[in-house]
């Protein structure tokens, strides 16, 4: 019985070591090719062993077993394998999603006015702005920030970062870097309305190019847009390094999930105060 | 008396930020920047007393703004719809970016500097500007060296000054993504407590954002009161002239219809 136990073992370790060679090649292979045509070797060896000690009948249930397991196991890596791709294409068509936005409101042709719609957006209330905005959207490091707090206190986030201090250390030198790109696109369009009052056709000393009035707005508008289009490329660009660069598939699709969740409940925090609370007043003693 | 009585009899406290600044612009574009251009062009006696109406009334809706600055109204004031399309994107902060009040007083001493090398070259000149008398015209040529001086000091001051409140506002934001972050897997996502959560943040950063808020008005208020302080009569006019037509300029409603259908340049 010592015997059959220690045999039982040897087999099971064979076992994985069949698993781990059909797992990991091709079926159209010749490496596979040689797995399969050594594997009845394996099995006969096994088999006699079995015979030996406890007789045929025994030895061919216990590998019909084997055989059915082996099926299902088969069946359960490919369902795995599926399930992943099918997650590989929700987070590229999720952030594909996020891209499009991102384009629809720089590319297309809009009318001056929109450029106002994209930097205080209808559909946003005041407080999802102030919360998180930055240039009408998401604030690039407030989007790494909130990766690196999640990453801090999940604990299904942090379980699959092989290396938390290592990732805290990528994240910090990320959010350092964005931060610096943010600086850079905040300084022009500082500079667009510090020095708005010499160009726009309304300024107290007149340029002195001559034009109709429309014209200065015009250009001015060019301007700015030309840094919304530079802030809607650096959001997607943070997006993308969380998903594609620092995390593996599973954690950027839990943070993707993560990411949307948390957006809706800002606006819908946002707007039912917006609701709750009406307009700003002021007391009427105010000049 | 009853009830219904009492709600009718019931005074009015407080009136909509909208309407207030509607007023507060009316008051400008009606009354005190009509006034300082008499006094400018003819009637001189009076032309302290009008510039000192005008430094008031933009200190007083700075001192408003910061009244009406509260956890709640905060991120209202930081996007003022009551500001139109044509405004808002130049406006940092809710309202002027304080370098604005420095270019304006700097574009005059450019201009005058410009005059003396080329005084035949006109073209660039406003016709308001040329209409003025001579003390008026010439307010800024030949500059004090203290006056200069008083500038850089004020825009060396700025340089430190607004970009640390744009670091400020920064950090606000992600303290509160960072707190959002930190509860996020306590609460079941969409539930009671993830709303709580939520709430908590933006409650904590609103406090935040209304001393970013009153620091970026106080600014603006000191670099109105130090250039008040540095200048001349006739500079401060000039000064507070080309503020007030550049903020009533925005409203000019010919501009504004052409803006409203204007397409955005293709290039």
């Amino acid at each position: 019985m010592e015997c059959y136990t220690s045999i039982k073992k040897k087999m099971a370790g064979m076992k994985s070591m069949t698993w781990k060679s059909k797992s990991s090649v091709s079926p159209s292979t010749n490496v596979n090719q040689r797995n399969e045509s050594s594997f009845p070797t394996l099995a006969v060896g096994i088999e006699r062993h079995l015979i030996c000690i406890t007789g045929e009948d025994q030895s061919w249930e216990n590998y019909g077993l084997w055989r059915q397991e082996q099926k299902m196991r088969a069946a359960r890596l490919e369902k795995q394998l599926k399930a992943r791709w099918a997650l590989e294409e929700l987070i590229e068509e999720q952030l594909n999603r996020f891209n499009a936005l991102y384009n629809q409101k720089t590319m297309v042709p809009t009318r001056l006015r929109d450029v106002s719609q994209i930097l205080m957006p209808k559909g946003s209330p005041a407080h999802e702005l102030a919360t998180l905005a930055w240039l009408g959207d998401w604030r690039p490091s407030a989007v790494l920030d909130l990766l690196r707090s999640l990453a801090r206190s999940s604990s299904s986030l942090s379980s699959s970062l092989s290396d938390t201090a290592g990732i805290e250390r990528i994240l910090n030198q990320l959010i350092h870097d964005i931060r610096i790109e943010e600086a850079v696109i905040d300084e022009e369009m500082t500079e667009i309305q510090a020095t708005c009052i010499l160009h726009l056709p309304f300024a107290p000393i007149k340029n002195r190019l001559d034009g109709p009035a429309l014209a200065f707005v015009q250009s001015e508008f060019k301007k700015i847009h030309r840094v919304i289009t530079k802030a809607q490329k650096l959001r997607f660009k943070a997006l993308q390094l969380v998903v594609k660069k620092v995390l593996n598939q599973t954690d950027a699709a839990e943070f993707l999930v993560a990411f949307a969740r948390i957006q809706d409940l800002i606006h819908q925090f946002a707007t039912q105060h917006k609701l709750r609370k009406g307009p700003v007043s002021v007391p009427v003693t105010a000049p | 008396m009853s009830p219904k009585l009492a709600l009718f009899g019931r005074k009015k406290t407080t009136r909509a930020f909208k309407d207030y600044y509607a007023q507060w612009l009316h008051t400008l574009k009606a009354t005190l920047l009509p006034l300082l251009r008499r006094s400018l062009s003819s009637d001189h006696h009076l032309l302290s007393t009008h510039v000192e109406s005008l430094h008031h009334h933009f200190q007083s809706y700075y001192q408003t703004l910061d009244a009406a600055a509260q956890n709640d109204t905060v991120a209202h004031l930081l996007h003022p719809t009551w500001r139109n399309p044509m405004e808002a994107p130049f406006l940092w902060l809710g309202d002027l970016h304080p370098y604005t009040f420095t270019n304006l007083l700097r574009s005059f001493l450019d201009k005058d500097s410009d005059e003396s090398s080329s005084d035949e070259d006109v073209s660039c000149v406003s016709r308001d500007f040329l209409d003025k008398p001579w003390h008026v015209t010439t307010a800024f040529r030949s500059p004090s060296k203290s006056l200069m001086a008083k500038i850089d000091q004020i825009e060396c001051g700025l340089r430190l000054m607004a970009p640390a409140l744009a670091v400020r506002y920064r950090n606000a934001q992600a303290g509160f993504v960072e707190k959002v972050g930190a509860e996020w897997e306590k609460c079941e996502s969409g539930s009671a407590a993830a709303r709580e959560v939520v709430a908590e943040a933006a409650t904590a950063e609103m406090e935040e954002l209304v001393g970013v808020f009153v620091d970026a008005n106080r600014l603006r208020r000191s670099v109105l009161a130090e250039i008040m302080g540095c200048t001349s009569i006739y500079q401060a006019a000039l000064f507070y002239q080309g503020l007030a037509q550049f903020l009533v300029g925005f409203w000019d409603r010919e501009l504004l219809r052409e803006f409203e259908r204007c397409k955005m340049p293709i290039y």
